[in-house]
């Protein structure tokens, strides 16, 4: 019942409603669209951002890729060969007894801020890797066997190594250096301020750091190689990995990994391969399913193999993977020399898993459907960690065969800090995961049962002749003797089946045509040497 | 009156303190520690069994192999300097990292309760004038349905459809400012500030008018059927002037006492819309503090947001207990 | 007077058309979350051949046990349930289908089908929102009545509890709960209703302060009528009214709240199919997969608002002012 004069709050919000989209319309014009951005600016994507960019402490993947641009070790590997080839060091010599590395640096190569390197920042670095004040475990334990690191002259230095070790050159070629004078001023490593402020030898310097946003690089000018082609590297910050694609898609990014689904179902259309490559390459990884041979149910390396042989891992490679990947026979990297390609992967075999488990005392003696000996039931769970999508959809498949089988699985999602603390302790029945190996990787970590209270061998694998050849092989210098033995190795671990072994899996990446010469070498790309294509 | 004030003061202290040190037991004691993390965050590592004395090197470099109550009483004395500690992850004092953080999650909560104050309470006061009408109606089911939609979902199709160019480029896919914008000038910095912040702001604010609008409806009704407003109107006064001047002026005051209880949702930021629109601010620092086990973060989060919440309960139930003298504060004991 | 205090209520609520379509849909939901396996399952109501009769939906039968008898080697007369498809099965050729004639409403990245898994999740959403419910409103009587109707020492040690409970970061109660108690839809529950009784305890404790000085609790107490006579019979009955309408909406928050632990990775586990499961899993597909996100999206948009239009159709019912308080 309106009367008349009455305030008619239509009128008053139309009114208002006005207002606010004039005010918006005027912010937006001040903000005057995007900018283009320039032709030989790289856009790269991280998915959470670094903790902290002094190599000496970090302990993420994503500071490792931005400090990969403007840190230098004193070798480096060559993409395709793999080797080691000279970076900071021209040149290097290695005792007979293998316990001394001496390593000559090259002469007037300067920190991007002018500063010459010198052996000072080798030792320095060695000093702060080892102080006991350093927080920075993981990287601590890979030094424990070098006693000193001794300067020579101001462009030599020395590894001194207590005992030798087959990749004591790869360890000392590869140790961070950071400069002497930027953070040995008394102040502690930990919370230095230039911890978010580094400085390197490397194509590429520190520009600036816009915290949860993003992390720019711009190229060295005072670099003594031949400068790459990309003026610019600008690392966006995006926490939604939904969110990232549609960028890419939108050009605000220009390459990225994707996963297999995405790479058949959403990287096809012409629109998008107008305006990007996709490359396809292996790295050492693979995936696997951990059984606790600890625990009751899992002891028996029959059950062990039984389980192997219950999950048609064919089928999800094809299916699930779009079949992108490779089935692997065990712990080594499919491509390298120790990979016994004489062992085929295990098939999916329901009827001799059933025979299997038979042997093993496993039968439906109550008639409830599941399998069980002494009473009890066949039952486990499975933990897998709340980031992995893989994990969740394997889990799910694998209880519903499982369930054919007539065995009980329940699964245990946990978030990341959960998890591991669960792995650590060793409380759980199976786990799955993926080892993302370095390319000379020594099997010693993962299964000699020294490693089994507290090291990375969590699934309790002990073998006696596995533990001897892993000990031989780790002083064993000569190729073809340490291959035979690894080799061997292999075998005995498809024997014992303390992981079902998956796949290893290709990095799927997606690039811009914007760019170049992207050349897919044996360890992947180099953006280093990518070139500008023009605009598109 | 005072007595009840100065009292609710004094009690603020303990309940302070039972708040802070129940959160640091609960931090302690869930599975999971800081540095265990750190080892494991790089898969491949090599490890002996030498490794483990590094790592209780470690983890007293951090303090985690003290007992709890001892601390916990390290860290309140610190607190109480004002001296927040510094944060596991990276190493940088606390204070810096809220006070990155901060800024962003204040400025992005005031618009949003600027908007969501301007628009709810004009339609609150329409509703409540035109009572059971059509318009009545309408507003409220459309307000109820705006809040049923959650914030997740509407806040990937709105960058879907508004942000991707797949169908309409309107806004950036996320972040607060562009990359190119260092360096400019004040007015077009906030511009296209401003022109980052319209989805989120939209997805902060679409679900909460219902909400705010009934609340002004309902209090706006139990006014206008008072006896005051009937002398009002028989005076001759306006309608305008009657609802504006007299109903809405009385109706005002629960909704101040409203803005108390918010107050210390002004520091809290949505985990769900700072991660999908890439928004570095108080919701994200928090997740990954709790997820990262970075215990000086949480604590010192928690104790502000606290201090926050207990004033704003105390500023809340002290206008309540003014306005409506039939609410006894408390028992006569 | 409850009695037509009750009745005039209901009286008043069927006036209302919002809030009786709320009504219906949350009856259609409860139908739909007890008939769940009755609506979508793999086995068939009745099988007959060779003579014998199965019902393999509602009995074992150990010669059918893990034999599917949709393919067309179990010949004989089968009457399906509508969605003949169970929750968890998978089907690795059918990844991500959109919507047809097999799959009513496609499927998800392992071939499951979205309709069996929609009507099975509404169990779920059900159940968290009940019970969660049921547990926060349980405790959140108990601790306001207590603390409104004794009042002094025990007001105020109670009202710092509620003070305590309100500060708390419930994000972070519910990953420690989850990290300690193992992840479960139990746990997700409990934890829900562990820290949503503040809410109802300082509803319950303002009633109580209100009513307690009526006349008719001084009549009772002077005719010595014992204290929990006089909470039980004459308070508590009465100041159930706003406890009602709050958990109604209550019931809306908690659906809303378990979506969005879903969203984060910290709700159910699978294969448990939420809602709020199923739209995180597939928020990767919003471009190409629409099907994935929209349809358990709507549902759980629909759900709240059917709770939120009937829970603001009793508010206005049970206010016989029907100006409605806070």
């Amino acid at each position: 019942m309106q009367r008349p004069g009455e305030p008619d709050g239509v009128t008053d919000l139309s009114r208002f409603g006005f207002c606010v989209s004039l005010l918006t319309a005027f912010f937006c014009a001040c903000a005057g669209g995007v900018s283009s951005r320039g032709a030989d600016e790289l856009y790269a994507y991280l998915s959470a951002e670094p903790d902290t960019l002094n190599p000496v402490i970090s302990s993420d993947a994503y500071s490792a890729e931005i400090n990969s641009h403007i840190y230098e070790t004193l070798l480096d590997m060559d993409l395709d060969t793999l080797g080691r080839k000279p970076d900071l060091a021209e040149r290097w010599e290695i005792s007979p007894d293998h316990r001394r590395y001496r390593f000559f640096l090259k002469k007037g190569v300067l920190w991007s801020d002018g500063v010459e390197f010198t052996a000072d920042d080798v030792v320095y670095s060695f000093k702060v890797i080892k102080d006991p004040k350093t927080a920075n475990a993981h990287r601590k334990v890979n030094y424990l066997d070098i006693t000193e690191v001794r300067k020579i002259d101001r462009y030599t230095v020395d590894f001194i190594y207590s005992k030798e070790y087959y990749l004591g050159l790869e360890i000392c070629g590869g140790m961070t250096i950071i400069p002497r004078h930027l953070f040995n001023d008394g102040a502690d490593i930990n919370t230095h301020r230039n911890n978010r402020l580094p400085l390197g030898t490397g194509p590429y310097r520190f520009t600036e750091w816009v915290t949860g946003s993003r992390i720019v690089l711009e190229r060295n000018e005072r670099y003594r190689d031949r400068k790459p082609a990309i003026r610019k590297i600008v690392y966006r910050i995006v926490a939604e990995p939904s969110v990232a694609f549609l960028m890419l898609k939108k050009g605000e990014l220009d390459f990225m990994s994707v996963r297999p689904i995405q790479w058949v179902r959403q990287t096809g259309s012409g629109k998008f391969l107008r305006s990007f490559n996709k490359f396809q390459y292996f790295t050492p990884n693979y995936s696997y399913i951990a059984w606790n041979s600890r625990r009751p149910v899992f002891s028996d390396a029959r059950v062990r193999r039984a389980m192997s042989r219950l999950i048609n891992l064919e089928a999800i490679l094809e299916k699930l993977l779009f079949g992108l990947g490779k089935r692997v026979n065990g712990t080594f990297y499919f491509y390298s020399k120790y990979y016994n390609s004489d062992i085929s992967p295990i098939e999916y075999d329901p009827a001799g898993a059933m025979a299997l488990l038979k042997q093993a005392g496993w039968a439906d003696t109550d008639g409830d459907g599941f399998l069980d000996r002494n009473g009890r039931k066949f039952s486990f769970t499975f933990t897998i960690s709340s980031g992995s999508k893989f994990a969740e959809r394997l889990g799910t498949i694998m209880k519903e065969d499982f369930r054919k089988a007539g065995i009980d699985m329940e699964i245990n999602r946990y978030e990341w800090a959960v998890f591991v603390q669960k792995l650590n302790s060793r409380d759980f029945d199976a786990v799955t995961l993926s080892w993302s190996l370095g390319y000379n990787e020594d099997p010693y970590d993962l299964w000699h049962s020294s490693q089994m209270e507290a090291g990375f061998n969590f699934v309790g694998f002990r073998d006696a002749e596995a533990d001897s050849i892993m000990e031989r092989g780790r002083r064993e210098f000569d190729e073809a003797r340490r291959t035979a033995l690894f080799r061997r190795l292999d075998r005995i671990i498809y024997r014992e089946q303390p992981y079902t072994f998956m796949f290893c899996s290709p990095a799927l990446v997606v690039v811009s045509k914007r760019f170049g010469n992207v050349v897919v070498h044996r360890a992947g790309l180099d953006t280093d040497e990518w070139t500008i294509a023009g605009d598109r | 009156m005072k007595r009840y004030i100065l009292k609710r003061l004094f009690l603020l202290v303990p309940t302070l303190i039972g708040i802070t040190l129940i959160t640091y037991m609960i931090v302690r004691f869930t599975p999971g520690d800081y540095t265990s993390l750190r080892l494991d965050m790089q898969m491949g590592l090599k490890t002996t069994a030498a490794s483990k004395e590094i790592l209780d090197q470690e983890r007293r470099l951090y303090g985690l192999d003290k007992p709890w109550y001892v601390g916990y009483m390290d860290w309140l004395g610190k607190f109480c300097t004002l001296d927040f500690g510094t944060s596991r992850k990276d190493g940088r004092p606390v204070s810096e990292r809220i006070g990155d953080a901060l800024p962003i999650t204040l400025a992005l909560n005031l618009i949003t309760m600027l908007i969501v104050y301007v628009i709810s309470i004009p339609l609150g006061i329409a509703a409540s004038v035109k009572k059971d009408s059509l318009f009545d109606r309408v507003s409220s089911l459309a307000l109820f349905i705006l809040y049923s939609l959650p914030t997740f979902w509407i806040a990937l199709l709105l960058l879907m459809f508004l942000s991707s160019g797949e169908y309409l480029n309107l806004f950036p896919l996320g972040g607060i400012t562009s990359d190119t914008m260092t360096g400019a000038g004040f007015f077009p910095l906030a511009g296209d500030a401003a022109w980052h912040l319209v989805l989120p702001v939209i997805t902060l604010t679409y679900g909460s008018f219902a909400f705010l609008s009934r609340y002004t409806r309902a209090n706006m009704l139990e006014v206008i059927n008072q006896q005051y407003i009937t002398t009002a109107r028989s005076k001759g006064l306006s309608e305008p002037r009657v609802i504006m001047v007299h109903a809405f002026r009385n109706s005002l005051i629960p909704l101040i006492t409203l803005m108390a209880t918010l107050l210390p949702g002004l520091l809290g930021g949505s985990v769900i819309v700072e991660s999908i629109f890439s928004i570095p601010g108080m919701g994200m620092l928090a997740f990954e503090a709790i997820l990262a086990r970075d215990i000086p973060v949480i604590m010192a989060i928690e104790a502000i947001s606290a201090l926050l919440t207990l004033g704003g309960i105390l500023i809340a139930d002290l206008s309540y207990a003014l306005v409506d003298p039939r609410i006894r504060l408390e028992t006569k004991i | 007077m409850k009695k037509g205090f009750w009745q005039g209520a209901w009286k008043r609520l069927k006036k209302n058309r919002f809030a009786m379509a709320g009504l219906a849909v949350v009856c259609v939901l409860l139908f739909i979350a007890a008939a769940a396996p009755l609506i979508a399952n793999s086995r068939p109501y009745i099988y007959i051949a060779e003579e014998r009769v199965y019902f393999p939906l509602f009995f074992d039968y150990p010669e059918l046990r893990e034999r599917d008898l949709r393919s067309a080697e179990f010949s004989g007369f089968k009457i399906f349930p509508p969605v003949p498809y169970s929750y968890s099965e998978y089907d690795l050729d059918s990844i991500v289908l959109p919507p047809g004639p097999k799959h009513y409403l496609g499927t998800d990245e392992q071939g499951r089908d979205l309709a069996a898994r929609m009507i099975h999740g509404t169990r779920i959403s059900i159940l968290v929102g009940f019970i969660a419910v049921l547990i926060y409103v349980s405790i959140g009587i108990v601790v306001g009545s207590l603390a409104g109707y004794y009042g002094g020492a025990v007001d105020l040690v109670v009202s710092r509890l509620i003070e305590i409970m309100m500060c708390f970061p419930t994000f972070f109660l519910i990953l420690t709960i989850l990290a300690l108690w193992g992840p479960s839809l139990a746990s997700v529950m409990v934890v829900i209703g562990i820290t949503s009784w503040p809410g109802i305890a300082r509803i319950v404790r303002g009633e109580f302060l209100r009513l307690k000085e009526g006349d008719y609790v001084m009549a009772s107490r002077a005719l010595g009528a014992r204290d929990s006579w006089i909470i039980f019979r004459h308070i508590l009955p009465n100041s159930l009214a706003p406890v009602l309408v709050s958990a109604t909406f209550g019931i809306a928050s908690t659906i809303l709240t378990e979506s969005s632990l879903s969203f984060l990775g910290f709700g159910v586990q699978p294969p448990t199919p939420s809602w709020g499961d199923i739209l995180n899993q597939f928020r990767d597909f919003i471009d190409f997969a629409w099907w994935l996100t929209l349809i358990p999206g709507f549902a759980i948009f629909i759900t709240i608002t059917a709770y939120n239009l009937l829970g603001e159709g009793l508010q206005d019912a049970l206010d016989p002012k029907s100006a409605g308080r806070k």
